[in-house]
């Protein structure tokens, strides 16, 4: 009994030590300034450690699949080694240099915390009176699993930058079915009666467009696929001219993916105001905020390394079709 | 007054789904495809008290969501799965358990041309109920038959749909003729999310990857997983004979290999050409890849109806 206590002690230990590790890793800044940095150097041994993490936690699973359990030895050696690795992986996240890029620091970062987490709840499924097994092969697989995923984590900030385009054009672009089916349901959204009506709330009288309303759903997704053409050329624009050679052109792909992160809530908030009924102060607000971040993205691009003169061609046909869309929402809005 | 009515509506919609992450410390995202509005009725019903099901429109929960990330950061990881016809089934339950009964509110449905095949339909040799007036479909499909007692008799088992192939029009009458129902259509879970833990692939119905991953993750074998769980206990077990004085057939051959490489010269070229056959055909694949994003992404090229 006393064996089987103080193991459970030593876990939950360990699960406590984990969790201060993953606080401060949330909260953490990156203080390490290195001089030399070898890019290649860094990313294989950041891999060597994710695997090495996977593989503590396939011997902490294997160990614990039947008694008779590890005696108390064994569990402190093994704790001892697991904390190593945590600890190497922790270092060597840290010693990133900021110069890296923001946004491949932020990728990593996250990539690092959903490892820690995933044994975290290892640990956690093992610390019990009574472990159940599946929770201990279930949580094994996750670690495994996110362990895996460091082969597609972004090596440089350029990748980061794709990634983040990547993802906004996703959303861009199911956000631009979603007007698709608006306009075949005449704006309907039975959703909303779903939802509220299962908890006894009565069904809302229906809504629906006006004339005006459904003219102001053109040139709103006619904004919207400017933002769709944006993402894609900017894509190119990496691929073709992207480099992480000095600080300066990091710092320009930081700040691209930042404004980059901004295209799609924009794109959400505009269309979701569409629904009926429609608030037209809100969908001029909205429609207006939207211009802007295309606007800022573009002078953006304009003045970075990431644009060449062959490139002002479709800069400025993005800004026209921003401009006429634009113009058209504001003119419908104000003629009722 | 209707107007203020239905505004309220819409906020409190936005109200509830936030409510729902802070109620709920689990959810799956589910994907809807093919489900209609009665079958999702039927599974609201069957959840009732266990899960709760929220299909909504991707804009107004994205936005939902990003109004909530200030007091719940962890679900930032949660946007990029919203997109395509998808919506969360939330639960303080197992997950596992609410895994199973959507799987047993998936309904069967009759086939509809156009629509993508989820799965390989076979058609078994036998003797059907068709008159011989109906020859011409199994020949225009070139399924080899013959009259028996006045009716059509299939000679061979026929392998009709591939999965991930489109149905077409001539297969669909076929399978209604003879009254097969091949497919099953239901919630299928794409995601599961514990927003106290972390995040985690539970199972996945578009990759095999996924499908992969939940299996390993809930030690459910599967035709997809099955490879990936030997080899992965194998491999596991290799690692720890090679650093243990534990010994079994074929890791003595590794050991021995740890111990003198040279021994294993002779293999090697043989090895190393076998691998070598898949990573040419890797490149291909990845080119052929790349090209149909280019061609996918290229419907929206520019100035395709940016001014209007």
């Amino acid at each position: 009994m006393a064996e089987a206590a103080s193991h459970l002690n030593i876990l939950k230990d360990l699960e406590t030590n984990l969790r201060l590790v993953v606080d401060q890793i949330k909260d953490g800044e990156s203080e390490s300034q290195r001089s030399t940095f070898s890019s290649e150097a860094y990313w294989n041994y950041l891999g060597v450690l994710f695997k090495t993490l996977s593989l503590e936690a396939t011997k902490f699973s294997v160990a614990y699949c039947e008694s008779p359990f590890p005696t108390r030895e064994q569990c402190v050696a093994m704790v001892a080694s697991l904390e190593k690795s945590v600890l190497a992986l922790v270092s060597a996240f840290y010693s990133l240099p900021k110069s890296q890029g923001v946004n491949l620091r932020k990728q990593l970062k996250s990539a690092v915390l959903e490892v820690l987490q995933n044994i975290i709840g290892l640990v956690s499924s093992l610390a019990q009176v009574n472990p159940v097994a599946s929770n201990r092969r279930q949580t094994t697989g996750q670690v495994w699993e996110v362990a895996d995923n460091f082969a597609s984590l972004p090596k440089n900030n350029c990748e980061a930058c794709l990634l983040t385009l990547k993802q906004a054009a996703d959303l861009v672009k199911d956000a631009l079915d979603e007007v698709e089916e608006m306009v075949n349901n005449d704006g309907q959204c039975e959703d909303l009666d779903e939802i509220l009506a299962e908890e006894g709330n009565p069904r809302s009288n229906i809504d629906t467009w006006s004339e005006e309303d459904k003219e102001l759903v053109g040139p709103s997704s006619g904004l919207v696929k400017t933002i769709r053409s944006l993402l894609k050329k900017t894509r190119e624009a990496i691929q073709g001219h992207g480099k992480c050679e000095t600080d300066e052109q990091v710092a320009q792909l930081d700040d691209l993916s930042e404004l980059a992160e901004r295209l799609s809530p924009a794109v959400d908030n505009l269309l979701s105001s569409l629904y009926p009924p429609i608030d037209r102060v809100t969908v001029g607000n909205m429609a207006t905020a939207l211009s802007e971040t295309i606007e800022n993205t573009l002078t953006f691009l304009r003045n970075s390394y990431l644009t060449c003169e062959q490139d002002s061609q479709w800069l400025d046909f993005l800004e026209k079709a921003e401009k006429h869309n634009l113009t058209k929402v504001k003119a419908l809005l104000s003629k009722s | 007054m209707v107007k203020e009515d239905r505004t309220t509506w819409k906020s409190n919609y936005f109200l509830k789904i936030t409510q729902l992450f802070d109620d709920f410390p689990k959810c799956f995202i589910v994907s809807a495809d093919n489900v209609s509005s009665k079958q999702m009725q039927q599974i609201r019903h069957a959840l009732r008290g266990k899960a709760v099901v929220l299909m909504g429109k991707n804009t107004m929960m994205r936005k939902a969501i990003r109004g909530h990330l200030d007091s719940n950061p962890a679900l930032e990881k949660l946007l990029p799965c919203i997109k395509n016809n998808v919506g969360f089934v939330f639960t303080r339950d197992d997950l596992v358990e609410v895994r199973d009964l959507l799987l047993a509110n998936k309904v069967v449905a009759p086939a509809r041309a156009g629509a993508v095949a989820p799965l390989d339909v076979k058609i078994p040799a036998q003797i059907t109920t068709l008159g011989p007036e109906k020859t011409s479909f199994f020949q225009a499909l070139q399924i080899p038959t013959k009259i028996t007692k006045g009716t059509i008799e299939i000679l061979n088992e026929v392998s009709l749909i591939k999965a991930g192939e489109k149905v077409g029009q001539s297969e669909c009458t076929l399978l209604n003729m003879l009254k097969v129902s091949p497919f099953t259509y239901g919630l299928v879970v794409e995601h599961g999310e514990s927003s106290s833990l972390s995040y985690g692939d539970f199972i996945g119905y578009h990759g095999v990857l996924n499908v992969a991953a939940i299996s390993l993750a809930i030690s459910w074998p599967t035709m997809a997983s099955a490879p990936h769980l030997i080899v992965n206990g194998f491999k596991r077990l290799l690692a720890i004979a090679v650093q243990t004085d534990i010994d079994f057939a074929e890791a003595s051959k590794i050991k021995e290999y740890l111990k003198d490489p040279s021994k294993f010269v002779a293999a090697a070229p043989v090895a190393t050409q076998a691998a070598s056959a898949p990573a040419a055909a890797a490149p291909a694949e990845k080119e052929e890849a790349k090209k149909k994003e280019e061609s996918e992404e290229s419907d929206g090229d520019m100035g395709f109806g940016l001014f209007d």
